[in-house]
């Protein structure tokens, strides 16, 4: 012992003292396991690490959702600003593309966090009972929602549970479960979750038991299992929750957390954090440009997404691509929407113009406007990284209702679906209209009214379902997903492509191909970085 | 100069002597006796009688008795000359052989008589030194044909006697190279008994280049020892020992004085430098144990003068520096002209918010904005940031002492103004050297320097924060200034106007202050001398950066803020060690131990604040913003503990053999605190042995080996430690809904790995030393094997591990380097004509031998989208060199339709675009195309120096070459492709591929790229080789008898006086991404806008009183 005693003497000199940094048995206590579940919140944003560059993995999907589909071009400053985002737009997507791998990074950042989380949780001696079984399906509730978006974007993904504990348990095949497995376990992470959670939570933040309903909802919708999908959203239709009287208030950051909201990831900005990572950082490049905003111009609305909110006579979509003129009917969705030229901006005062638009060229006019918080807000930075306090809506019941609608029509009950759909119109009708700046009149020329006569048929009761997710959701990062739910993401893209190439020069060699691009690849990272053949690549890569 | 001027006055012998001494060697008695009359005995000091040992008894006795005495107890005869003492072996010459006298004068190259210089038949123990007039006479056999002269501080001189019997001398003043001292670990060694790899550099032949940095000055000086800069003032630079190593930290270890430096050589004077020895192989290297394995640099200062009166140094040089080689971005119409070009190869019809609408013409118009401030203009952004931009540089050293003590001091003023507008470099130092003999047993003193130095710079060789990039990228038709006198603002693209951005970040100062030094004591017992040091190097940090409001259209700051770092680092180093040195008989021992105990600690603080009132510098504080107050701060530490032994021993000074061992403990790597690296050498010198008879022709050789063991830990502090701790990037989150709020979480630190150990570099060395015609040719050639095992790798995750921690720290595969070295130096004197010529030659071949963890070593992707738009150009694999580029392998242009048809991979392809190979031949161009397509490593490097001198005029050139390294022009990504439309292009696009000019490399420009040309590919793969006149110097030293005591040489200098090259680019000598990261070793050797070469014109002097 005395020959231990000595060398532990002279490694005394070498122990090595670490400065702000929790040591493992610390962690199990119940206020550090508090924080260990915070971080695994807070990498739902996408930031997960001290890099810039969070819009290649943003929470929005303002890329993987929109800019693939027929709403958006990607933007910015010519087809090589980002090219990357270019290559996805033109479905020339690779293994090797940044944001395939920083969006991989950030889903599985949180779902190793969860997993952490869960160990932490487990083996917590003096938590309270019941508080530990709440955070347990919060965390299982995070869980579920990292994995349904890996899933909707890399389909066939590895799984790991918290069961993980070294590093090398997380070099796992992506074809140990199958795609009916995979979705099995996202739905069990729901249920658990919906089986605990609480129907209200006294942090805005945390999913209640309604969340959990509502993303079981959506976890059948994605598998097309249309009664389960119909039944689940019951119990979210009849909730707290319901939709917010104004379309445009909704997008107001201070109204972030308002009874539409289901689940958002929550954004905060001026919270002492330098970089103000905490707000819409994946966002950051959306900003319109002009004299309020700093011009990076990305997401920007394509014209043939300004189409779509032509109506008729009657105030029905139009469903026409043609060119929409000053004096066309619109549907008023469109200016809360989009930021178009000769329209009021926000609350800013001015007139939105061409020339806001980044590389109008390339581009074109429009620019986003939905997510875009006025310039005037406090919720608004004014400086780098230009980002805002508003939340990103993960799940709303607007969305809802249109989920609901699209499963009732699947299971023929067309009148349930219609009643669905005006209630999403009539909330638009009702919302205080875009008005030209003196506020004497509206700024162009709205028009929405209510499906009011029966739906003939399932398929016309299906398009306009499907039109309706289109117009209220459009730039909120769903567009694509849909369209490759409704296996039409070919038959739409190509069509789109084959007109809007002719407007806009940078789709030129845009192809979609069918049974590839409805998927992104697996990262080419981590099939190089696991044992040669554990990982299979997606279909086409 | 003439350093035996003094008077020879007569001296009262009044000394008293006492002496009582058993078996001591004759060089310790003579020592005793200098100790105590101040008299110098005179001898060639590697004379054997030297070793012999004598017993001797002497009370109070005067000076000549004591010699007397000596007399009876030695061979010797002594002569008093002044106050040194002429020694005199009394030889036994064979009688029976016929002999004839030799007599004559040696005199130094001023004339002055050298009394004391040896004389002497080489290979035979034949000789005498010169007496009080310099005069000798000398016995030699009939048949010799050649004596030689050697006299400390001059050349050797050999003479031909044939026919001759009185000859006159004139010695050449030189520090010859075998007598030269050399710094070692722990201690110094001759250089001719130094069995290991080590390189040096005499100060004095780089010290007036105009440089702030003293590891720049070394480029191409010494073989395997490659520097790499990013030429911006007081800027980074990395030294490369024998090739890189290992993945991580290439970088060696710099010791200055004995003291381990943590903060760099920027801010040290070089004029302070006595020394510079790099030590290259584990023999020389393993000392120093776990931070070894990239090679020593060890640099001593200057110490004090044995003299009584004052030597006064004063040097200064100023002049002009210049950026050339600039290249030429297009004018605001020709960036208009190609962009229509560009539309109309996309079969579009060009339009632009700017050039206007005409299909035809791209127009420029009046105004760039409608408020019409801002009017067009067509301006070389690249030429218009830079500027002629001064350097000067002043030193004054005094330097005083006696055999008791001496001590050295120096100010040192250093001033150099960016060639980029408003940057620059400047550094105040002060050095005091001083050591003085207390007792005969004691010494005590102290090396200190304080500097302080001051930067503005700016971002280089980034893709993103680069201004030298963002010149090239500036929109030529932007005004410099606006009518309102604002900085022009861009309305085509997101890059701020580049001297807007220089000019409000001038005044973005980092201020380093910085202590560094030892003190010591050494005592002497007998033979042992025991040697304890205390260094410190402490740095303190200071930056405020302010970024005030601007409006430049596209960019634009609408709040001003003002960000200060405080920080400050420290580090002791307690070093002890033991040394005994006894000579038996021919059998030389020096033995060495020691311990050494090291502590590093740093500490940051941080803050910011935005919206000042004003932007005046007097309000430039954080008190007086208004809003949103942030701060940060953390701190760090490491030590290490370590033991070391070394055993030198050596046979007649014939056969010599090192011995080495260190043990070293860390606080970096917790399950594994303890390694062991040992290292041996053993030399030959063949020139001592008797068969060894070649004349003069071939007058020196010796032949050495070695082997040892050097370690490399160095990872993050805390790689081992598993923790969770808070990073307000990532791990906090509003859980409560607030929008200006956030609840604080905990992540994973890191992700650990407890077992993490050293990296252990084993490397052997042969290594040969030549000297011909009378060593003034001489030859060192070696060649090396350098394995590193368990190299320190930060290994990526698994991706599925996600993000925040993207790797660990493992140790994991080999690295191997051979190479050879060659240094030939030649030096000769015709007459009033002298002239020396050196040359180096190295060649490395890098290969990564093993990789368990991964297929392939890249930067990370977290670093990637600054560092290179996200392109995966480089990666470190197996059988290939680290940092090798990797893509698509270009083959040219499609030159036809049918050629892109012929083809058939690339249908996206027109006539003009890249064709690229099917690697794989699987009949698809994809991902798995991509190969190695250039490595950054050159197959050769050259350092060639040429020396003249004409009578009081000398002359000196520098050429340094490189050879067969290939260059990574990532620049072209944003200036020659048109699908980054928006920003400006390189000219060489006038020559691009059309229907019209078909021959041309440069391939059609499209907006849309649908064949995706900007690809990463070995079309931007080129040549990096190169041949540079580094430097050019001529001066004129005025004779001494203009000036009376004054010794003053005037001199002119260029540097960078022209490049031969065939590379694109501003300059070949790239390096590394940055001196900063850990990745930047796995990212050689490509340009993103490097900050440009200057050619500087000085004048300068050196005068010396």
């Amino acid at each position: 012992t005395i020959v231990i005693s000595s060398t532990s003497c002279s490694n005394d000199y070498l122990e090595e003292v670490t400065y702000g940094e929790v040591s493992p048995d610390e962690m199990t206590k119940p206020a550090n396991v508090e924080r260990a579940i915070i971080s695994a919140y807070s990498v739902l944003n996408g930031q997960f690490d001290g890099a810039s560059n969070a819009y290649n993995s943003p929470a929005s999907n303002w890329s993987f959702g929109d800019v693939v589909s027929d709403d958006a071009y990607k933007g910015g400053g010519g087809t090589g600003d980002q090219n990357n985002i270019h290559q996805m737009e033109i479905f020339n997507t690779l293994p090797t593309t940044i944001d395939v791998e920083r969006k991989w990074m950030a889903l599985y950042e949180g779902v190793k966090r969860v997993n952490e989380a869960m160990r932490l949780l487990a083996a917590s001696e003096n938590f309270d009972t019941n508080l530990k079984a709440q955070r347990k399906a919060e965390l299982q509730f995070l869980r579920g929602h990292f994995y349904f978006e890996l899933k909707k974007i890399y389909n066939h993904i590895p799984y790991i549970d918290e069961t993980a504990e070294t590093v090398n348990d997380y070099a796992k095949s992506n074809t140990e479960f199958t795609s009916e497995e995979l979705w099995g376990k996202i739905e069990a992470d729901f249920q658990a979750a919906y089986n605990v959670l609480p129907v209200t939570q006294e942090d805005a933040g945390r999913p209640t038991k309604i969340a959990a309903k509502a993303y079981l909802a959506k976890t059948y919708l994605f598998q097309e299992k249309w009664q389960m999908a119909f039944d689940a959203t019951t119990e979210v239709v009849n909730s707290n929750y319901g939709l917010m009287d104004d379309f445009q208030e909704l997008f107001l950051p201070e109204n972030d957390n308002n009874k539409e909201i289901i689940f958002a990831v929550q954004h905060s900005i001026n919270d002492g954090q330098p970089s103000n990572y905490n707000g819409s950082i994946g966002d950051r490049l959306l900003a319109p440009g002009g004299p309020f905003y700093s011009q990076y111009g990305f997401h920007r609305p394509s014209q043939n997404l300004v189409n779509a909110y032509k109506v008729t006579a009657n105030g029905l979509p139009a469903n026409s691509n043609e060119n929409l003129k000053e004096t066309d009917l619109v549907d008023p969705r469109i200016d809360i929407t989009i930021g178009r030229p000769g329209v009021p901006y926000k609350d800013l005062g001015v007139l939105y113009e061409a020339n806001w638009a980044r590389d109008l060229a390339t581009y074109g006019e429009f620019s986003p406007k939905k997510r875009i918080v006025s310039a005037n807000s406090s919720f608004h930075l004014e400086v780098w990284p230009y980002v805002s306090a508003l939340n990103y809506y993960i799940l709303r019941y607007g969305e809802v209702l249109l989920w609901r609608a699209e499963a009732a029509v699947e299971i023929g009950q067309l009148e349930v679906a219609r009643t669905l759909i005006n209630q999403i119109r009539n909330r638009a009708k009702n919302t205080a209209y875009v008005k030209t700046l003196d506020g004497s009149a509206n700024a162009a020329n709205y028009s929405i009214e209510l499906y009011n006569s029966v739906w003939s048929n399932q398929e016309q009761a299906r398009e306009a379902v499907r039109m309706e997710s289109r117009l209220e959701l459009a730039l909120e990062g769903h567009r694509f997903f849909n369209l490759v739910r409704w296996k039409k993401a070919d038959e739409i893209i190509s069509k789109y492509l084959e007109v809007e190439k002719t407007r806009r020069t940078h789709l030129s060699n845009a192809s979609f191909i069918e049974g590839k691009n409805e998927y992104w690849p697996i990262p080419q990272a981590y099939i190089d970085g696991v044992d040669a053949g554990l990982v299979t690549q997606n279909n086409g890569y | 100069g003439n350093n035996n001027q003094n008077t020879f006055n007569k001296i009262e012998i009044s000394e008293k002597i006492n002496l009582n001494l058993k078996n001591s060697s004759i060089e310790r008695v003579f020592e005793l006796i200098e100790a105590q009359s101040k008299r110098r005995f005179i001898y060639r000091s590697d004379q054997h009688f030297l070793k012999e040992n004598i017993s001797i008894n002497i009370n109070n006795a005067n000076i000549k008795e004591t010699l007397t005495e000596l007399e009876k107890l030695t061979s010797l005869e002594f002569k008093i000359a002044g106050d040194g003492i002429l020694v005199k072996e009394i030889v036994n010459t064979n009688s029976t052989q016929q002999q004839r006298k030799i007599s004559g004068t040696i005199r130094d190259n001023s004339g002055t008589p050298v009394p004391g210089a040896n004389v002497f038949v080489a290979g035979t123990n034949i000789g005498t030194p010169t007496d009080f007039d310099g005069n000798f006479v000398l016995n030699v056999p009939i048949d010799t044909e050649t004596i030689s002269v050697t006299f400390m501080g001059f050349k050797r001189a050999d003479i031909d006697i044939v026919g001759k019997t009185e000859i006159s001398i004139s010695l050449e003043e030189d520090t010859n190279m075998l007598e030269q001292i050399v710094v070692v670990g722990y201690g110094t060694e001759k250089r001719e008994n130094i069995t290991a790899a080590i390189s040096t550099v005499d100060p004095e032949e780089i010290k007036s280049l105009p440089k702030a940095n003293v590891a720049e000055m070394l480029q191409g000086r010494m073989p395997g020892v490659q520097v790499m800069s990013d030429n911006r003032p007081g800027g980074g630079t990395s030294i490369r020992v024998r090739g890189f190593s290992t993945i991580n930290n290439n970088d060696p270890l710099v010791v200055i004085d004995g003291v381990p430096t943590s903060n760099g050589l920027s801010s040290i004077n070089p004029q302070d430098i006595e020394s510079i020895q790099v030590l290259k192989d584990a023999a020389s290297s393993s000392i120093y144990g776990s931070r070894a394995a990239n090679g020593v640099v060890v640099i001593t200062t200057k110490k004090g003068a044995r003299k009584d009166s004052f030597v006064v140094n004063f040097d200064g040089y100023a002049g002009l520096q210049t950026a050339i080689n600039l290249p030429r971005m297009l004018n605001a119409q020709q960036y208009g002209d190609l962009l229509w070009q560009a539309y109309k190869n996309d079969g579009q019809t060009p339009a632009h918010d700017i050039y206007g609408n005409n299909p035809n013409q791209a127009q420029i118009p009046e105004w760039l904005n409608t408020e019409q401030t801002l009017p067009s203009s067509d301006v070389d952004w690249v030429a218009e940031i830079m500027q002629p931009a001064f350097i000067q540089n002043y030193n004054v050293s005094i330097q005083k002492g006696s055999e008791k003590g001496q001590h050295s001091f120096s100010l040192g003023y250093y001033d150099q103004e960016g060639v980029v507008k408003h940057t620059g470099f400047s550094r105040y130092s002060a050095r005091f050297n001083s050591n003085y003999k207390v007792t005969d047993w004691l010494t005590i003193g102290e090396n200190f320097t304080g500097s302080y130095t001051e930067e503005v710079s700016v971002g280089t060789n980034s893709s993103l924060g680069s201004i030298i990039y963002d010149s090239f990228q500036f929109p030529s038709i932007v005004p410099v200034k606006d009518l309102n006198g604002e900085f022009g603002g861009n309305p085509i693209n997101d890059v701020g106007n580049p001297l807007g951005n220089l000019y409000r970040a001038k005044d973005n100062k980092r201020k380093n202050v910085r202590a560094f030094g030892n003190a010591f004591a050494a005592l002497n017992f007998g033979d042992f001398t025991f040697k304890s040091s205390f260094g410190l190097d402490y740095n303190n940090f200071n930056y405020r950066g302010f970024s005030p409001v601007y409006d430049e259209i596209l960019s634009q700051n609408t709040i001003n803020s003002l960000s200060t770092q405080n920080s400050y680092n420290y580090q002791f180093t307690f070093t002890n060690t033991l040394n005994y040195a006894k000579s038996f008989g021919n059998h030389n021992l020096d033995v060495l131990l020691g311990q050494e105990a090291i502590e590093y600690y740093n500490e940051n603080f941080s803050a910011s604040r935005q919206n000042f009132l004003y932007e005046d510098l007097n309000f430039r504080y954080l008190s007086f913003g208004t809003e949103n107050q942030l701060n940060a701060g953390n701190a760090g530490e490491w030590k290490l503990n370590s033991y070391f032994g070394r055993v030198n021993y050596n046979f007649d000074e014939k056969y010599l053999l090192t011995a080495t061992v260190r043990r070293d403990g860390t606080s970096r790597l917790a399950n594994n605190n303890w390694g062991t690296f040992p290292a041996f050498s053993a030399g030959w010198r063949v020139d001592k042995e008797n068969f060894f008879d070649f004349g003069n022709g071939f007058t020196n050789m010796m032949i050495r080996a070695s082997w040892g063991q050097t370690g490399n830990q160095q990872v993050p502090s805390y790689s081992t430690v598993d923790s969770y701790s808070n990073n307000n990037n990532y791990s906090d989150y509003a859980i409560d809904g607030g929008q200006n709020s956030v609840s604080t979480g905990l992540a994973q630190t890191r992700v650990p790995n407890a077992d993490l150990q050293w990296e252990t570099t084993t490397q052997t060395s042969l290594g040969v030393d030549l000297g011909f015609f009378n060593n003034k040719l001489s030859i060192t050639a070696e060649v090396y094997k350098k394995v590193t095992d368990d190299i320190l790798v930060y290994n990526a995750v698994p991706l599925t591990f996600g993000g925040t921690n993207d790797g660990q720290w493992i140790n994991d595969g080999s690295m191997e380097n051979k190479g050879y070295e060659l240094n030939f130096k030649f030096r000769d004197q015709k007459g009033d004509f002298g002239y020396d010529l050196g040359l180096n030659v190295t060649g490395y071949k890098n290969e990564l031998k093993e990789l368990y963890s991964v297929a392939y070593l890249g930067i990370p992707s977290s670093s990637l989208h600054s560092v290179n738009f996200d392109q995966e150009i480089s990666r470190s694999t197996v059988g290939e060199p680290i940092a090798s580029f990797f893509g698509y392998q270009a083959a040219g242009l499609f030159r036809s339709q049918q050629e892109v048809d012929a083809y058939g991979l690339q249908p996206d392809a027109q006539p003009g675009d890249i064709k690229f190979e099917d690697v794989n031949n699987d009949g698809v161009i994809d991902d798995k195309d991509r190969t190695f397509i250039g490595s950054p490593h050159p197959d050769v490097v050259i350092g060639f120096n040429v020396n003249l001198n004409y009578k009081n005029f000398d002359l000196g050139m520098f050429f340094n070459a490189s050879i067969g390294n290939d260059l990574y022009n990532l620049t072209k990504y944003k200036t020659q492709f048109f699908n980054q439309s928006a920003y400006n292009k390189d000219s060489s696009l006038l020559g691009a591929w059309t229907p019209a000019n078909p021959d041309a490399d440069i391939p059609r420009l499209s907006l849309d790229d649908p064949n995706n040309n900007i690809r990463p590919s070995s079309y931007y793969v080129e040549d990096g080789s190169y041949l540079k006149l580094n430097n050019l110097q001529v001066g004129y030293t005025i004779p001494a008898s203009v000036l009376g005591d004054l010794n003053l040489r005037v001199y002119a200098q260029a540097s960078n006086v022209f490049t031969i090259t065939d590379y694109s680019g501003m300059t070949p000598e790239i390096g590394l991404q940055n001196y900063s990261s850990s990745s930047r070793n796995l990212d050689i050797g490509v340009d993103r806008g490097i900050y440009p070469p200057s050619r500087t014109f000085v004048f300068g002097f050196n005068l010396k009183f």
